[in-house]
């Protein structure tokens, strides 16, 4: 065992120094002893990905705001550029962030891309392709996916019941855009909406308490 | 770790009041994670481990659960995820809860000698994860040597599985009277941090008889004794300019000794002792008195009581529990910035632990650790075996220096283990 003559005390392992006072210790150490693993550089692969992520999106900001400048155009056609990269960023970095959580990220993203797409369709004269597609879309695919995904991973339904309501009463909101004549095109929102009732009706009528317990313990105050 | 079956289970539970706070304020290196350890006088065998520990959790069923958000405060749902024994090849007190992920809010490692048991403390506290680390190691320990220890019966922890998830913070409420206690700015802990959000290991394994008997001849308890001597030694690094603040030591304290209960979620409370370099003597002699008065006054019944049901009222203060989850985490995150600054340190006494009769034989020493933003002391016992085990998110090591250097000179032998300084770098 080693020993530090200053602090007086035993060292077990084989240190390089006294893990009080860093001096020289006497005696011989035994790697064989040492009571720690050696922990090489803990490695944080998602929070690299995200910082990468981050980095790019400011580099290709900068970059299109100065040729903006440089190429005198009357236009500030850089700012949907930038309004593009800050979308497709805050998508990856939700996306990257919930990767675990399959069911969560998808109804995450589908509420963020259908109110990117709204908001683009707004800024961009509004032609109305974000609800007449893009938002039944949407929630007709997450509503499928989840399904899919719940029967092939086997998921407990305590695990996705929760996220499906909340895509399925998503889902229901194109009938609204119906009602108050906001549609062009018809054909995605009856289908979107229409799924969307049959599988809150099955949920209901099959896993109504279910639905009760979860309501309960998400919102136990 | 690995789905067991898909059999449904719909059980959850309420966050105790103390553990409520934890979720807001896992921060880098604090990640409110701790670790209970158990060196066997053998090498570990990881089979035996993974299903020793699938025993144990049938004891503790309310363990096997995970954390989620709801609307206005997190919750523990019950799953069927099973713990999966590892080597030891992390960090000490990794992060454990992530929002991001769905797992265990414990983990169970092993290295050479060593069983870890690491947990996340919105699960529970010190002596909950100590039951559960005994009654790991009974079955670990009569599996290993079922030919010598075959007769020997279950411990028995006498209590039912609802007592054990019982909240005792709310069993044990009653609406304190008004009251405005000023909190004293304490000396805050400033040195330069480790390079990783990793921690530094220095723990110290010395004798508890000698301890004991040090400890008396000064006329006071070991952990006002420990306390006394991280004063001291936290004094000697004291810049002069920060003298006008007194170092204060938060202790945890377990309740159950105060309020009967078999609960093996969070049960505890704390006091603070402190000192003022500015009006009173340095010398080791003088500190041990003045903290030692401090530890008698503060630690009755009623006085915990009192502390106990200030922290609880704020849960049951119904404005409070109606604001949103991500709002509250904003606000517990900074009443805890508060709260920092009234302590410089924590010093957290596990005591005696005890085991069986027929398993010592086995075992050498026990251990305990926490995570932390600055540096932390926590010790516990088992036979003569004393672990003084400091965890340090900083560079330098001078206050454990000045620590166990008194101890040596008042003729105390100390074998030091540390994660740290290895002649040989990977």
């Amino acid at each position: 065992m080693q020993n530090c003559p200053k602090c007086k005390v035993s060292v077990v392992g084989n240190k390089k120094c006294c893990p009080l006072c860093q001096n020289k210790l006497s005696g011989k150490g035994d790697f064989e002893t040492e009571s720690y693993p050696q922990i090489s550089n803990s490695k944080y692969i998602d929070d690299f990905l995200l910082k990468i992520i981050s980095f790019v999106a400011i580099v290709c900001i900068t970059i299109s705001i100065s040729i903006n400048f440089l190429i005198e155009s009357s236009s500030m056609w850089s700012l949907f550029v930038v309004a593009a990269i800050l979308s497709g960023w805050i998508t990856a970095i939700v996306g990257i962030s919930y990767r675990k959580k399959l069911l969560q990220n998808i109804t995450n993203q589908l509420f963020l891309l259908t109110l990117l797409a709204v908001g683009w369709d707004y800024f961009t004269g509004w032609r109305g392709w974000s609800i007449d597609y893009v938002i039944p879309c949407s929630c007709t695919a997450s509503l499928i996916s989840m399904f899919v995904l719940a029967l092939v991973l086997k998921f407990p339904t305590t695990q996705y019941i929760f996220y499906l309501v909340i895509s399925c009463v998503y889902g229901i909101v194109p009938i609204v855009f119906y009602k108050l004549d906001l549609l062009n095109v018809i054909l995605p929102s009856i289908i979107c909406t229409a799924s969307s009732i049959i599988s809150i009706s099955a949920i209901v009528i099959f896993e109504g308490k279910n639905i009760m317990t979860i309501v309960h313990r998400k919102f136990h105050i | 770790m690995q789905h067991k079956s898909n059999q449904q289970k719909l059980s959850w539970s309420r966050l105790d009041n103390a553990a409520k706070i934890f979720p807001s304020t896992s921060v880098k290196t604090d990640t409110r994670v701790f670790r209970f350890s158990c060196e066997l006088k053998e090498i570990v065998d990881k089979d035996i481990l993974q299903q020793s520990t699938e025993y144990a959790l049938e004891e503790f069923p309310h363990f096997q659960s995970v954390m989620k958000k709801g609307v206005f405060w997190y919750y523990l749902e019950q799953t069927d995820l099973m713990p999966v024994v590892e080597l030891e090849n992390q960090v000490i007190c990794p992060p454990i809860y992530d929002e991001y992920k769905t797992n265990l809010l414990f983990k169970v490692s092993y290295f050479k000698q060593r069983i870890n048991l690491e947990m996340y403390h919105s699960l529970s506290d010190g002596t909950g994860a100590l039951q559960f680390l005994k009654s790991i190691l009974y079955y670990y320990l009569t599996t290993k040597h079922k030919d010598k220890l075959a007769s020997m019966p279950i411990p028995d922890f006498n209590a039912s599985f609802s007592q054990k998830k019982a909240d005792s913070f709310r069993k044990y409420y009653q609406k304190p009277p008004k009251s405005k206690s000023k909190k004293i700015r304490a000396y805050s802990l400033k040195m330069e941090r480790r390079n990783s959000w990793s921690l530094q290991v220095i723990d110290g394994l010395v004798s508890v008889k000698n301890m004991l008997a040090l400890a008396k001849s000064f006329n006071t308890t070991l952990t006002a004794f420990l306390a006394s001597v991280l004063i001291e030694a936290i004094y000697k690094e004291m810049p002069v300019q920060s003298k006008i603040y007194p170092i204060s030591l938060m202790i945890p304290v377990n309740l159950r000794q105060f309020f009967p209960s078999e609960t093996t979620t969070n049960f505890f409370g704390t006091i603070e002792v402190n000192y003022n370099f500015k009006k009173n003597s340095p010398e080791l002699v003088d500190i041990i008195k003045e903290i030692d008065k401090q530890f008698k006054q503060q630690l009755t019944k009623d006085q915990m009581a009192i502390r106990m049901n200030n922290y609880s009222a704020i849960e049951h203060n119904p404005f409070i529990r109606l604001v949103p989850l991500n709002l509250k985490d904003f606000f517990i995150s900074n009443a805890r910035k508060n709260i920092d600054k009234a302590t410089t340190t924590v010093l957290s006494n596990v005591g005696k632990v005890t085991m069986p009769q027929e398993l010592c034989p086995y075992i050498h020493s026990f251990g305990v650790y926490t995570s932390t933003l600055k540096m932390q002391l926590c010790a516990c016992s088992f036979q003569d075996n004393l672990q003084l085990g400091f965890t340090c998110a900083f560079l330098g090591t001078d206050i454990q220096k000045n620590f166990f250097r008194t101890l040596t000179s008042y003729g105390i032998d100390v074998e030091l283990r540390c994660n740290d300084f290895y002649s040989e770098e990977v």
